[in-house]
């Protein structure tokens, strides 16, 4: 799109513009026709309208083509270009930074830049083709060379791509007429300077080499004659070297470069446009820390030369104030921009600014009914040249405006008034002001003076140091303008410069960080931005609190960007307040929230601190502070300084996931020894019989074992088979004396007293809540574990009433109620274990009833138990939380469970007798519940609420 | 007058009720006492301030110039706070202060953590507290003992929190991954891990709904989604604002229908869960709010970036209610 425009401007023949054209046209008519075609297909597709405004944006400036959400937003394409305004590099940092912001990928954005450098760097070449090739034409045209000049050099200045309509609607006002008078070729000169005027251009344009660049250069400097050099400066021949100026930093050519530095310096540059000024100044800007000290100290000096050059012609210009206002603008704005080059090294948001002003100023013009000659923006200028002065001032009244915003805020309300007063802004300027005027000045150039001899090797802020006087001095020195504001506002300087300040702040949008122009020369671009705007819209004093007020209007892209991050990060107190004092409804007390009973919301119920607290609070005086003054910077030190732990022994929490197996069988184990803990109270301690390991292993590898046990009825078991059986383990299991020995050992640990109640308070506070974990029931491991759960109340209750041989009808039920059970693979992985153990119980038990006699073969079982369950122990003290505390009491306990369970067994004729059918496979099924009870029950110890109820029921 | 659960109309009606501004400088973190009308708040002059909120009046303030104030919470006990410390980390290894308003004194210091901590989080039920560092590990520890109870090592920045019954805790890990515990047995390592999917930024911040049900996970790069946190689901995910380095707060509403949340061009917005929806919108008033919680029996939320502000329904039908949602897109 402003490619598009730019090259119609360029296009200096008809043909090659026509052509242009209709290439163009074709282009977008295609571009359009497809944009059409996806935003078809896409309705089509998904029945939505395609985000419209999206692809609006989109085909205005990107292919079409991609998907809709590669496509970059028009905020994120309007800040991208007004980051590229500024640089046209962008580092890594950066283009995260701006990925971030807008949710694009940075790639994009990477790919933003190279194509808007690629075509930048093509419309430069385009244009300079063009210059030569139409050279004639524009010495001939007044206009033409100054739009080419604007959008001719190279390096340090990147086409301004978001705004090229301000370019051509500010000539096209066909102000630069009263902004540069046309001077054409002198009258009066000589022969040779002749001869130079008529051919310097063409040679200027066609030399490529850096020695055919020197002997012109040496050639200008033969010419002395100022009127022959001003027109040469008018005609852009600044531009011209300014363009060499980068070519030869970049290829290095020092002797070049001070040549063309010396030639700058011969030039009466004072005489040229703000336009050519910027541009060279932000070259000779970017030399000034060149490698070369000799050059960056020449380049400095330039620059110095430069800013007392144009603060006497300031001042001079006051003199004949009523004739060239719009001169002594220029050079305001020049000298701003010589300000901002300087301090742009720090201040990326005053560049922006500038770019931002000038979006203002651009849509203040479409507005407005046409320009208005006040001659008024000499103060606007000022400000901002105040503004980019100095970075460490500039630094320091940003903070103080922080704090005086609310008076742009106030100026923002009321923009009628403002306006009304602005119109007596243009009165004539009285002998008076003019003589103060020039007094000022003159006291503002001898401190200059004095201040320059100062090496200027230095740095900027040196050079720039007597710039802040300056710019003070030319704020007051428009005195008529600047006063009367004062007056009609009725705000102090401070707060008519402040607006701008203000709007600044709102700059940080792309941060410090964000926009860091590195490469100095190419920061700015006021070529086409507002110094070329101002003439034509005169009040931008107007402006300034429109902008204020605007702010809140998200209409213009750039700005609302801006306005919506920047401005909220930095809003003073004192806006907030405001704002919040508006808004602010009376206090009343909020109404109470109840939270639902059943959401179990905890208060602090088990906290022992809050009492614990309270207790303190009671002995000690509570401490109040009669003023804030008196309130210590540091709060009182604890009573007495705690050691130190030892921070290698803080255990370690695992944050991986463990696997499915290895979690189920602690899991169980820990659950055993709780329902072992909660059926401890009832039970005395006896020698026990405990899971075992080894006789666990001895039943894996022996598989028809397993089957022996599990399949035949338990009654019809001879007890001489079972004998039998148990003799076959016995071999299989090795070394049951030694684990007798660690039996004993184990037993004196074992009884140790525990230094803890023998349940966690926190668990069985937990389990009497009856508050079930709603999570564990989510997770895998945890499905096994609850779904167990909730037949376990059954499995418990049976257990329980079995035990105490009180309501033996419901056992019954209580089988078939384990027999629904789904049983999946999985669960009979899970189950394997617990299953095989208790299937081991299950014989010792059946050895109770059946044979007294085999009490000798069960005995070296028991002791294998209970041998085997201290190494169990140990494993499960790795991981365990509670091991140490249950552990008597849990194998004290796994007594009695196994005691109900023989009792259980004992009853097993009863059930039997219910039983309809009493077929092997059937009984095998119930055997299968019943080892699931058994295992069920390990799980109930998550539930001792279940156990303790049912037993007291 | 006390509500069961809120509705469009009433959180539409949220208004400024109450503004606090004399913090000199950023409010890094607040929090409310579980039970008691209570507010603490941290702020960047290192003072810690206790405000009652059902009044809307400031009751205490003191000052931790040595320490600096950082993540704060309540215990149980309405005068007794844990705080982190922004300063001295390395030279007194106090990361972790518990103090005590009533008489301004330091309880305990809790050694551990190398780094700034980031999160904060008391448990609901019990004396426990858990704390994620920019150290890359999470403390857990018991307000009655300065040894640290367990410590989890991670590979980036954590973000805790308890559920509100106390039974789970989260963990957000390093890409996306929220881990859950068993707030009982979590030396057992986590029972559930969800994975955000396609969101790899860090979790800021993770909180739970009073019914347990969702989970609202915050991230640096100022998403927000709701989790369903059982499954892990994502139920719904709101994108807001960049906020350039302030992180922002989400919060649900004591009912866990709601979401509000800051975003980065100052504005409140606040979203029904149950059928994702934005019911509301306020303009930006105080700038970013970097701290934003709803009162845990109250109507009524607190929002802070440079000042403190309360927000109750606007029972009368004056001045600025909240914007309904427009459909311009954020």
């Amino acid at each position: 799109m402003d490619a598009f425009k730019e090259e119609i401007e360029i296009g200096s023949s008809v043909e090659s513009l026509m052509e242009l054209l209709d290439s163009q046209k074709v282009l977008f008519h295609s571009q359009i026709d497809q944009l059409q075609d996806v935003v078809v297909a896409q309705c089509k597709l998904t029945g939505v309208n395609p985000l419209a405004q999206e692809m609006a944006a989109g085909a205005l400036s990107i292919k079409i083509g991609k998907r809709p959400r590669d496509l970059l937003n028009p905020k994120a394409v309007k800040y991208l270009q007004a980051v590229f305004a500024i640089k046209d590099a962008i580092s890594k940092r950066e283009s995260r930074e701006i990925s971030a912001l807008f949710g694009i990928t940075v790639a994009q954005v990477r790919e933003f830049f190279v194509t808007q450098k690629t075509r930048v760097r093509k419309q430069v070449r385009l244009s300079r083709e063009k210059v030569v090739m139409s050279n004639t034409h524009a010495l001939q045209d007044d206009g033409v060379p100054e739009n080419n000049n604007a959008t001719n050099h190279v390096e340090p200045v990147p086409l301004n791509s978001i705004h090229p309509e301000a370019c051509s609607i500010s000539w096209g006002e066909g102000e630069t007429v009263a902004l540069i008078p046309p001077e054409d070729i002198p009258p009066d000169i000589s022969d040779s300077d002749k001869y130079f005027v008529e051919n310097i251009f063409s040679l200027l344009r066609k030399e490529e080499t850096f020695s055919g660049q020197v002997k012109l250069m040496e050639w200008i400097m033969q010419i002395q004659d100022a009127s022959v050099l001003i027109w040469f400066l008018s005609k852009g021949g600044v531009l011209i070297l300014t363009t060499w100026l980068s070519q030869a930093a970049s290829e290095e050519q020092t002797s070049v470069l001070l040549l063309i530095l010396k030639v700058l310096c011969h030039l009466p540059l004072h005489k040229a446009s703000p336009e050519n000024m910027s541009a060279i100044l932000q070259s000779v800007n970017g030399l000034r820390f060149y490698r070369i000290s000799d050059i960056s100290n020449r380049a400095k000096g330039l620059l110095s030369r430069w800013t007392k050059l144009f603060a006497k012609i300031q001042a001079m210009k006051k003199q004949n104030r009523n004739s060239s206002q719009i001169d002594s603008q220029s050079q305001l704005l020049l000298k701003q921009s010589i300000a901002e080059i300087m301090g742009d090294s720090s201040n990326p948001e005053d560049i922006l600014s500038l770019s931002n002003g000038k979006s203002e100023n651009v849509r203040r013009i479409e507005s407005s009914q046409g320009p208005k000659l006040l001659l008024t923006s000499a103060d606007d200028s000022t400000k901002k040249h105040m503004l980019g002065s100095n970075p460490s001032y500039n630094k320091e009244r940003r903070k103080v405006q922080m704090v005086e915003q609310p008076g742009q805020k106030a100026a923002g309300k009321s923009p009628q008034t403002v306006r009304i007063g602005t119109s007596g802004r243009s009165r004539p300027m009285s002998a008076d002001d003019i003589q103060k005027a020039k007094m000022r000045a003159l006291y503002m150039q001898s401190k200059n003076s004095k201040k320059d001899p100062l090496p200027s090797a230095i740095g900027d802020s040196k050079i720039v140091a007597p710039e802040k006087p300056l710019a003070l001095h030319s704020a007051k020195d428009s005195p008529p303008i600047q006063n009367n504001e004062a007056k009609t506002e009725d705000t102090p300087v401070l707060s008519t410069v402040q607006p701008v300040n203000g709007f600044s702040t709102i700059q940080p949008v792309n941060g410090p960080s964000a926009v860091q122009p590195v490469n100095g020369p190419l920061a700015v671009q006021p070529v086409n931005g507002p110094s070329a705007l101002q003439p034509v819209n005169g009040p931008s004093a107007v402006i300034v609190p429109v902008q204020a007020d605007e702010i809140k209007k998200p209409s213009t892209p750039p700005k609302s960007i801006s306005s919506k991050v920047g401005v909220m990060m930095k809003m003073s107190s004192q806006t907030i307040l405001k704002n919040c004092k508006r808004k602010q409804i009376d206090w009343h007390v909020p109404p109470g929230m109840e939270l639902d009973e059943l959401w179990r919301v905890a208060a602090g119920g088990n906290s022992k601190e809050a009492d614990v607290q309270r207790n303190r609070n009671r002995r000690e005086r509570e401490t109040t502070y009669q003023s804030l003054q008196t309130i210590p910077l540091n709060p009182k030190e604890p009573w007495d300084r705690e050691m130190d732990y030892d921070d290698s022994l803080t255990p370690e929490i695992p944050s991986q996931q463990p696997p499915e197996e290895s979690l189920t069988e602690p899991q169980d184990s820990l659950d055993e020894r709780r329902i072992a803990a909660g059926a401890a109270t009832t039970s005395s301690s006896l020698s026990s019989p405990e899971p075992d390991l080894e006789l666990l292993a001895a039943l894996l590898k022996n598989p028809d074992l397993v089957y022996a046990l599990t399949s035949g009825k338990p009654s019809n078991l001879a007890g001489q088979d079972m004998v039998k059986l148990l003799d076959v383990i016995k071999t299989g299991a090795p070394n049951s004396s030694s684990s007798s020995n660690k039996q004993v050992e184990e037993r004196v640990e074992v009884s140790l007293p525990s230094p803890t109640p023998s349940t966690n308070p926190g668990m069985s506070g937990w389990g009497q809540e009856g508050i079930r974990n709603p999570f564990s029931r989510q997770n895998q491991v945890g499905t096994a574990v609850a779904r167990s759960g909730t037949q376990l109340r059954v499995g418990s209750m049976q257990w329980h009433q079995t035990n105490e041989q009180s309501i033996p009808r419901h056992a019954p039920s209580a089988y078939s109620n384990s027999i629904t059970l789904a049983h999946t693979e999985r669960e009979q992985q899970q189950y394997m274990q617990p299953k095989l153990h208790h299937n081991l119980h299950f014989q010792q038990q059946q050895q109770q009833p059946i044979s007294t006699t085999s009490y000798a073969v069960r005995e070296p079982v028991g002791q294998m138990g209970t041998g085997t369950s201290s190494s169990w122990r140990s494993q499960q003290s790795q991981n365990s939380y509670y091991s140490h505390q249950e552990n008597e009491i849990a194998s004290a306990s796994q007594v009695t469970s196994y005691q109900g369970n023989s009792q259980y067994m004992s009853s097993n004729p009863g059930y039997e007798s219910w039983s309809p059918d009493n077929s092997p496979s059937r009984n095998q099924l119930n055997m299968r519940g019943q080892q699931q009870q058994a295992s069920r029950k390990h799980d109930s110890s998550t539930h001792p609420y279940w156990n303790q109820n049912k037993r007291w029921r | 007058m006390s509500l069961t659960e809120l509705d469009d109309g009433l959180v539409r009606r949220m208004a400024m009720g109450a503004v606090f501004s004399d913090f000199g400088g950023k409010i890094h973190s607040v929090g409310f006492h579980r039970t008691d009308d209570l507010l603490v708040t941290s702020s960047e002059d290192d003072s810690l301030r206790l405000f009652d909120i059902a009044n809307a009046k400031q009751l205490k303030i003191t000052y931790h110039k040595k320490h600096g104030t950082d993540r704060v919470c309540f215990t149980h006990h309405p005068s007794s706070l844990i705080c982190s410390s922004r300063y001295n980390l390395e030279s007194t290894g106090e990361s972790l202060r518990y103090l005590s308003m009533y008489d301004n004194r330091i309880l305990r210091y809790f050694k551990g953590h190398k780094d700034r901590v980031v999160s904060l989080c008391m448990s609901p039920i019990n004396d426990s507290f858990m704390s994620g560092s920019l150290d890359r590990s999470v403390r857990l520890w018991d307000l009655r003992v300065n040894a640290c109870q367990g410590i989890l090592h991670l590979r980036g920045r954590p973000a805790v929190a308890y559920d509100q019954q106390g039974l789970v805790f989260a963990i957000a890990m390093e890409g996306g991954a929220v881990k859950l515990f068993d707030s009982r047995c979590y030396d057992k390592g986590p029972f559930d891990t969800f994975l955000v999917g396609g969101d790899t930024a860090e979790v800021n911040d993770i909180k739970f709904s009073n019914d347990g049900k969702s989970m609202l996970l915050t991230t640096t790069n100022n998403n927000i989604y709701v989790l369903d946190a059982y499954r892990g689901e994502k139920k719904c995910g709101f994108s807001l604002e960049p906020s350039q380095g302030t992180p922002i707060e989400a919060t649900f509403t004591p009912d866990g229908k709601y979401v509000l949340s800051g975003s980065g061009d100052g504005t409140l917005h606040a979203w029904n869960i149950e059928n994702p929806s934005e019911v509301a919108r306020w303009e930006n008033n105080i700038g970013v709010v970097s701290c934003l919680k709803w009162a845990p029996r109250r109507a009524m939320f607190v929002a802070a970036s440079t000042v403190l502000t309360f927000w109750i329904p606007n029972d009368g039908e004056s001045p600025a209610p909240a914007d309904p949602p427009t459909d311009q897109q954020q």
